[in-house]
């Protein structure tokens, strides 16, 4: 019995995430009409704006999305008004009235009552007085994948699969709508660890540690297969290319290499948003000892009970004005008093008047707003290439001394300064890899090729690469640098892993 | 605590305090610089804990990625009177004060019951259901000999604060724009939000009230922490204001 009942309440879990759904057959408000599944379809209709490029949907979007489907499948007309009204309803239905859902039943396998709390739909966005935005939480997600018949842990190596599968027969329509699939998952697995975070910062002790290790390893790994499989996706998408570009083309074949390309620069974006992961993992690890410090910190920290502790005792007590005052005053900002100051009598004066802006000044406003955010990003890149030149020079100057060298002594040649400095730089890391994936760095360009490096916003390695090397000539004589990964790891003094990489010089062919 | 301070970290330090004190936060995407400057310097957060905290009577609270000040109990200083928040909440008197009061608590109320400290919490409460819970609570009330006999002695109260609610209709149809009046429970609510709204504490859509992420850190950092939380109950408990 006991190997029959194994894992019962996951099962459970597993099973409780679609009472919602079902008991919206008993709301008397849309009897007539079907409401399981135009409830089903509004968390479709959620999670189709959480695609790649669409945004969050928000109480319009719906109302439009079930207007439609009423008028079509249910030959009912609804106005605006009331098609908001229902969108509303089933909003409201599927988020619980504001509180999770919660279902109780009996763990066979423990032999114990279990509560199973969750969400469907999460706020994904709010604008002040603005609507809100909302998206599926990871159960609302996990509910609409389940239906497809796929695990979780699995989901993104079964869409890659799919997409291979796609791409070889032919079915490129499909494939694209997988790639945005895999796009949601990809951002799945992010919230997953945004959430995991989100746990660590209010409770660290919920999530032991060696639960932590346990599920950043899995995570690790399977990141790790992912990426292989997304290699060999990219590979095959060239492969396929290649083949329409070698002959003429027919209208329809024109469109398929349309739709491949597309299907590539849609790859690339997941792929972009895959390798972000590896630096929200090593986020994560220090997230979780700043958080660990933190919980050490507060142990006086307690429970508490607004309603009993409180209301109750307000009602009780029948609590003085002042004293209720200053039970909420921590809430409050700090409330600064203001003076008069003769001095500033003579300062320019604002004046109100009531004016409206006109187009050129809503349009000069705009661009204000702009220009000061270009300086922004301007700002912030300037100081990242600064960051990314100091991790080439990191592991390029050491070839001027030795032929092979390794990421750990390079670390251990480190004053203590830099060396704190450097591993608390999340960017090292996914610097790190991102060299490990070009696999060599070339240390002379051709001219041709060096004309055609130009810098961007992002990914401008290669331009910063060639920056340093026309400020370092020494480097020229060398033709390449070669990063492979070591099966050891690099213990950090903040916890975290590397893995340790070989740096190998090797001479330049003869230019010849 | 430190013997001396270098005067660069009071400086910081200084600067440090100003501008929280004139926003109430900073967090990591404006002021990251000083945010930085607080949580690698060991001299300026033992300046903060040992003498600006004390003096100023303020907290501060390190979330990940935000700092907040917030002002103790008894902060006269950068605290409010009653007068003073009378008026930022556009209200009468203090009878309606103290409603306001009571009506922000039962809002923490719906929001932090024991459980829903945990991971998966409410995400929004309504006004219809704030309005339910007040007028329970204070329906309760009143039929104890005890509130007869604090009654006396005191000039504002809870019985005159639950007949000014409970004599107020539900809602005023007739009103268009909800926050125009208090005179029913609806459009105190909604003051009262508009008032927390401002101080950054909820955000609002339609009639849905969401916690900020300040509100849940100062739940979770401040009025959690079990000293702090024994000098709020004390304060609820006291019949008198104290010196």
């Amino acid at each position: 019995m006991r190997t029959t009942l194994k894992g019962f309440a996951q099962r459970m879990k597993a099973l409780c995430i679609y009472y919602p759904l079902y008991d919206l057959r008993n709301g008397r408000k849309y009897e007539g009409l079907d409401q399981v599944s135009l409830g089903f379809g509004v968390l479709l209709h959620i999670l189709d704006n959480m695609l790649i490029g669409a945004e969050y949907c928000d109480q319009n979007s719906i109302a439009h999305f079930l207007k439609g489907v009423v008028e079509e499948s249910c030959s009912q007309r609804l106005s605006e008004e009331e098609a908001r009204e229902m969108a509303y309803y089933f909003l409201d239905a599927l988020r619980n009235g504001g509180r999770p859902f919660s279902y109780a039943f009996q763990d066979l396998e423990e032999g114990r009552e279990e509560l199973h709390k969750f969400a469907l739909i999460d706020t994904a966005d709010y604008q002040v007085q603005g609507k809100m935005k909302y998206k599926l939480s990871e159960t609302g997600l996990d509910l609409l994948f389940k239906t497809k018949e796929i695990y979780s842990e699995l989901r993104i190596s079964i869409s890659q699969l799919y997409l291979r599968q796609q791409i070889e027969k032919g079915v490129f329509q499909e494939a694209l709508r997988t790639v945005d699939e895999l796009y949601t998952q990809v951002k799945g697995l992010h919230d997953r660890l945004e959430n995991m975070k989100l746990q660590v910062i209010r409770n660290v002790s919920q999530l032991s540690v060696s639960d932590y290790i346990q599920v950043t390893a899995e995570v690790q790994e399977q990141l790790k297969r992912e990426k292989e499989v997304f290699k060999s996706l990219q590979a095959l998408l060239k492969q396929t290319q290649d083949t329409y570009r070698s002959r003429e083309l027919s209208a329809r074949e024109e469109h398929n290499l349309n739709l491949l390309l597309a299907i590539s620069s849609r790859l690339e974006n997941v792929i972009n948003e895959h390798n972000r992961l590896f630096t929200v993992m090593l986020g994560l690890g220090s997230l979780l000892e700043t958080a660990l410090l933190d919980s050490m910190s507060n142990t006086f920290r307690t429970k508490i009970d607004f309603e009993r502790e409180f209301v109750d005792e307000i009602l009780q007590e029948n609590t003085p004005l002042d004293n209720l005052r200053q039970v909420l005053h921590p809430l409050l900002l700090p409330g600064t008093s203001r003076y008069f100051n003769p001095l500033r009598a003579l300062d320019s004066q604002q004046l109100t008047k009531d004016e409206e802006l006109t187009e050129e000044q809503l349009v000069e406003l705009n661009q204000q707003e702009l220009q000061k955010e270009l300086e922004r990003e301007k700002a912030i890149k300037k100081a990242r290439d600064g960051r990314y030149t100091g991790y080439l020079k990191l592991i390029l100057l050491p070839l001027l001394e030795h032929e092979v060298f390794t990421l750990a002594g390079i670390l251990a040649a480190l004053t203590p300064e830099k060396y704190a400095q450097l591993i608390n730089q999340v960017d090292f890391y996914s610097f790190l890899v991102q060299v490990h994936q070009m696999g060599s760095l070339p240390l002379r360009f051709d001219p041709q090729d060096r004309a055609k490096l130009i810098d961007t916003e992002g990914g401008n390695l290669p331009f910063l690469l060639a920056k340093l090397l026309d400020a370092h000539p020494e480097l020229s004589p060398y033709g390449s640098l070669e990063i492979s990964a070591l099966r050891d790891e690099v213990p950090l003094a903040n916890g975290n892993l590397v893995s340790n990489y070989m740096f190998r010089r090797k001479e330049a062919e003869s230019d010849v | 605590m430190f013997e001396s301070y270098k005067a660069e970290s009071v400086e910081k330090g200084f600067r440090l305090l100003l501008e929280l004190l004139q926003k109430g936060s900073i967090g990591l995407e404006h002021s990251s610089d000083l945010l930085l400057d607080y949580r690698n310097d060991l001299e300026l957060q033992d300046l903060f804990s040992n003498i600006f905290e004390p003096q100023a009577r303020v907290k501060l609270i390190d979330t990940i990625n935000t700092l907040y000040l917030v002002p103790e109990t008894d902060n006269r200083v950068f605290g409010y009177t009653n007068e003073q928040l009378r008026q930022k909440m556009k209200l009468g008197d203090n009878k309606e004060l103290y409603l306001a009061y009571f009506i922000i608590t039962c809002l923490l109320a719906l929001f932090y019951s024991s459980e829903s400290m945990e991971e998966v919490h409410r995400s929004y409460v309504k006004y219809e259901e704030l309005e339910r819970f007040a007028t329970l609570k204070l329906r309760e009330l009143g039929e104890g000999e005890k509130t007869e006999e604090l009654e006396r002695e005191l000039e504002i109260n809870l019985r005159t604060t639950k007949d000014l609610w409970l004599d107020m209709q539900e809602k005023d149809e007739t009103i268009t724009r909800l926050r125009s009046t208090t005179k029913n429970r609806a459009s105190f609510i909604a003051k009262v939000c508009s008032f927390l709204s401002e101080e950054g504490l909820i955000h609002e859509q339609g009639t849905e009230i969401y916690v900020s992420e300040k509100t849940e850190q100062i739940i979770r950092k401040f009025y959690s922490d079990s000293q702090q939380k024994s000098k709020l109950l004390t304060l609820l408990t006291a019949k008198g204001v104290e010196a």
